[in-house]
């Protein structure tokens, strides 16, 4: 299946942070203790398409995202966009890369510095990337844009500061705000999870949109299933620094196969007060991804794991079509 | 420009110690200015009467052993007081907030060395150092205010520093970044303008030092002898006090009232910026 | 089955200086024993201030009108005194961060037996322990807990701590304030399901605020949805969900995505919250309401029955109940 344009390849990435334990001086052989935030993890994304990623917190999702947009670096692995290393488009022209990559981010109240209006902060990108001839069309461009999307009056918006404007605002602006780069790969990291119910569907849409219309390919990172089910076309779920499951949104949540996936969608509340639910319930709460393994790192919540699970991390099962878990109990 | 200038009534009108500071400090500003209007005698003059008791011959104030008026030397000293407040606060200043964003922001091996020079300096026994140099490269006013400037900026450094740690975690510096903006830029546009409130406070309590300083200097003979400087002024007149009070008491009281009213308009500042009494646009 | 908490015409008003926000505005509901009963609300909705206020934790330039009769007495008009008792005793509480309710420096067990003893302070360590460990199983936490300082266990786990000293009192009346906001969906889940399962063996009336429509979904007989310190809706949660009267509870429905039903496009409700320190004339919704007359923007729309359990602040509810 896998043969269609690979846009966005994202090689074996991971990401390691020293243990800090306090000691300064370590015996010689002594082993070096890694947060692994990251734990190797490759995926394909084609344009146009939106992937979540969904997992608790602490699984790396945000890493990868930051990772994704270069504002940490990996420890090994790369991403390829069109086939080109990213490593090397960041060595030759950073500001190419910049503008190809883009992340929205969880907390629109702080997106913005608070001592400039909208206008100063949205004029700064298109000035910096020579968007625009003068300023009176990057300000004309500001406000097509803005009403464009739904921000009226625009010139009121322009002459606001951060702090005047609502989240919903404040997510829609930072989201214009990408769209004037025009990128190809765009990273939203909870976009909405700090927004109200009520605002949150326009910058759902708007991401829809932009990955439709600009054919630009988006990574949606959220811990609300219900939303990323909604959002994406497909569906990567982690769990410490690793995917354990992949494949279409609609198969992921309708027939999950991995253990995990399938408490984390039982254990999610649904507004449909009459819905079936299986009951799954796992022990404790995600461990710290501190030198984990070497077995499943899932194991020791595992409602169905078995001796075999814990010596050594399981084989990728490939399902039907691209969906594929991570799991030593599945049948083929 | 109206709702500018309602801002700042408001903001005035809710802090006292604020209030009292920029009114002190609009009236020191008022006689620097008008200080020849003021006086109606030449400060560096030396005139027959030599300590002449406040009251006498017109001299309000009185006179000391050289002769010259000490009412009018008090308006012209406002000048020395607030020329080595101002200077050397903006070395300071300027020096602080550059080591201390740089060092903050750019984080590691740089901040490391930054971190270690600012502790440096911290250490260091300020007024020694500056006694040193004064005898070193002589007494003049340039020199004494430079040598406050660049023996003070570690405290603001310290502050700049801790701002731009925290600053460069925060969304909009990520999203600077990841829009394409140079470390530079990030520096200039968004770490020092969000950062520098808290060091503007503390380089205008600063001034208050600056100000001691300059009068222990001089009260030390270590003064610039062709400026008139309240410091000199006390030094002067400390052979003197017994019998003639007044030359070394009025000038004692301008410095503590110099000194309270920069203290207060930094601590004012400080209020009014501090993210805990001002609503800013962090939620 | 009789009302345990009847909130009539209840209007919170903060005050500051300069201005005067009406947080909560003629608030009337009542549950009643046994039963659970959600409310919902966006932020700015006043649900929390409305629990701080039936709790009397508000802050102090706070003016409160109205009643709120629970067990017989109006617990806005009681003394601080009588109102100290009610608490933990009768009325227990649960917020959303637990590690900023338990201090860090004890243990967890020297903390259940001070708040034990601030309304038995003859009981007994050993007493005391025995109805910790009956609480800790109920909520599912093994028992080495008790010997535990906060900083050792997690959010969950502080989530669990908090609820059974909540319970320690056996109180009537158990209110949420987004416990389970902070918290991860699996523990979220987790707990949510302990809460239905411990209420099986206890009597307890439970009410739970939240934003997150579907926690009441999952945990709640009742519902009621507030909006800008209004109460828009009340009723059955079967019915309230599956035929929304309000314009309002309808646009939240639509812009809650479903988890395995069907995928309709999401749609948000357009406009914003009002400024609450403005007398609002008509229906508060108005100005964002796809439905609103001349009508709704000129006077307030009445409570109306719209079943036998629900009820509605809408003139599209009153012309349903004349047409009938």
């Amino acid at each position: 299946m896998e043969n269609k344009t690979e846009f966005i390849k994202i090689q074996d990435i991971q990401k390691f942070y020293p243990y800090k334990d306090g000691k300064i001086f370590h015996k010689r052989g002594e082993e070096r203790k890694f947060v692994k935030a990251v734990d190797g993890v490759s995926l394909t994304i084609e344009r146009g398409e939106i992937l979540g990623v969904i997992g608790e917190s602490g699984c790396g999702k945000s890493t990868l995202g930051r990772i994704l947009v270069r504002l940490e670096a990996p420890t090994s692995g790369d991403v390829f966009l069109d086939g080109v290393s990213t490593e090397r488009i960041l060595r030759q022209d950073p500001k190419q890369f910049r503008r190809n990559v883009q992340i929205i981010f969880q907390n629109p109240f702080d997106t913005f510095t608070p001592r400039d209006t909208i206008q100063k902060i949205l004029l700064r990108p298109l000035k910096h990337h020579n968007i625009g001839r003068d300023t009176a069309e990057r300000v004309e461009m500001c406000k097509t844009a803005l009403e464009a999307g739904g921000l009226r009056p625009a010139e009121d918006i322009l002459s606001r500061y951060p702090h005047e404007l609502s989240g919903g605002q404040l997510q829609r602006i930072s989201i214009i705000r990408s769209m004037f780069l025009k990128p190809g790969f765009i990273i939203a990291d909870e976009p909405v999870s700090m927004l109200d119910v009520s605002v949150r569907a326009e910058i759902i849409n708007m991401l829809i949109d932009l990955a439709r219309n600009q054919n630009a390919a988006v990574v949606f990172i959220s811990h609300d299933i219900a939303l990323t089910r909604y959002i994406s076309d497909r569906i990567a779920v982690m769990y410490l620094g690793r995917i354990v499951e992949y494949g279409t949104a609609d198969e992921v949540i309708q027939n999950p196969q991995h253990p995990y996936t399938r408490a984390l969608i039982s254990n999610c509340a649904s507004i449909d007060p009459f819905e079936e639910r299986e009951e799954l319930s796992i022990g404790g709460e995600p461990p710290t991804p501190v030198n984990p393994g070497p077995g499943c790192y899932f194991a020791p919540r595992c409602y169905m794991a078995t001796e075999a699970c814990f010596k050594s991390y399981p084989q990728r099962r490939d399902l039907s079509g691209c969906h594929y878990a991570v799991c030593s109990r599945i049948e083929k | 420009m109206k709702k500018l200038w309602n801002k700042i009534w408001n903001t005035l009108r809710s802090d006292g110690q604020l209030c009292f500071g920029v009114v002190g400090i609009l009236v020191l500003l008022f006689v620097v200015v008008a200080a020849p209007v003021l006086t109606s005698h030449d400060p560096y003059f030396y005139g027959p009467d030599s300590l002449a008791a406040p009251g006498v011959n017109g001299h309000l104030l009185g006179t000391n052993h050289m002769g010259q008026d000490v009412l009018s030397m008090l308006l012209y000293g406002v000048r020395t007081s607030l020329m080595v407040a101002v200077v050397s606060s903006l070395i300071s200043g300027v020096l602080g907030v550059l080591i201390g964003g740089l060092g903050g922001y750019f984080g590691g091996k740089v901040d490391l060395v930054v971190s270690e020079i600012i502790n440096i300096f911290l250490m260091i026994p300020t007024f020694f150092l500056i006694m040193l140099i004064i005898s070193l490269f002589g007494s003049n006013i340039k020199n004494v205010m430079i040598v406050i400037g660049i023996t003070t900026w570690s405290s603001n450094a310290k502050l700049m520093r801790a701002q731009a740690l925290s600053l460069r975690e925060r969304t909009f510096v990520k999203s600077a970044i990841a829009l394409g903006e140079t470390r530079v830029q990030v520096l200039f546009k968004y770490i020092l303008p969000n950062g520098i409130f808290p060091v503007i406070a503390n380089t205008t309590r600063g001034m208050a030092g600056a100000i001691l300083t300059e009068a222990s200097l001089s009260f030390l003979g270590l003064g610039d002898p062709n400026i008139i400087s309240w410091g000199q002024m006390i030094y002067q007149g400390k052979e003197y006090i017994t019998s003639s009070w007044w030359v070394s008491t009025f000038s004692g009281v301008a410095i503590i009232i110099t000194v309270i009213i920069f203290y207060m308009l930094g601590d004012g500042l400080n209020h009014v910026i501090n993210p805990k009494y001002s609503q800013g646009g962090k939620k | 089955m009789g009302a345990i908490l009847t909130v009539k015409d209840l209007n919170v008003t903060y005050i500051n200086k300069t201005r005067r926000v009406m947080a909560v505005r003629r608030a009337s509901f009542s549950i009643d024993k046994g039963d659970s009963l959600g409310i919902v609300g966006e932020s700015g909705s006043g649900k929390s201030t409305l629990a701080m206020a039936l709790l009397r934790l508000h802050p102090k330039s706070t003016e409160i009108t109205g009643e709120a009769l629970f067990d017989g007495k109006d617990l806005l008009s009681i003394s601080e005194a009588e109102m100290n008792e009610l608490r933990w005793m009768k009325l227990a509480v649960v917020f959303q961060k637990a590690m900023n309710a338990l201090s860090p420096v004890h243990r967890i067990s020297t903390q259940i037996e001070d708040i034990y003893r601030v309304h038995c302070p003859s009981a007994s360590g050993e007493e005391i322990q025995e109805r910790a460990m009956e609480l800790l199983k109920l909520v599912n936490l093994p028992p080495r807990v008790y010997r535990l300082y906060p900083h050792e266990m997690s959010g969950g786990m502080l989530q669990r701590v908090a609820i059974a000293i909540s319970l320690l009192h056996h109180p009537q009346l158990l209110i949420f304030d987004e416990a389970t906001t902070a918290l991860d969906v699996v523990t979220q889940g987790q707990i949510l399901r302990e809460i239905l399962e411990m209420e099986k063996t206890l009597e307890t009336t439970r009410i739970m605020i939240t934003h997150d429509m579907s926690v009441v979904a999952t945990t709640c007989n009742k519902v009621a949805v507030m909006y800008a310190g209004e109460l828009m809706e009340f009723g059955m949660v079967k019915d309230v969900l599956t035929r929304p009267r309000h314009p309002y509870t309808q646009g939240l429905q639509d812009s809650f995505p479903s988890l395995k039903g069907e995928n309709p496009k999401l749609l948000s409700i357009p406009g914003f919250l009002p400024d609450l320190s403005k007398d609002i004339p008509g229906c508060v919704f108005a100005p964002r309401c796809a439905h609103a007359t001349e009508r709704c923007r000129r006077e307030k729309p009445p409570m109306t029955k719209t079943s036998e359990a629900g009820q509605a602040a809408c003139w599209l509810c009153v012309g349903d109940e004349n047409g009938k």
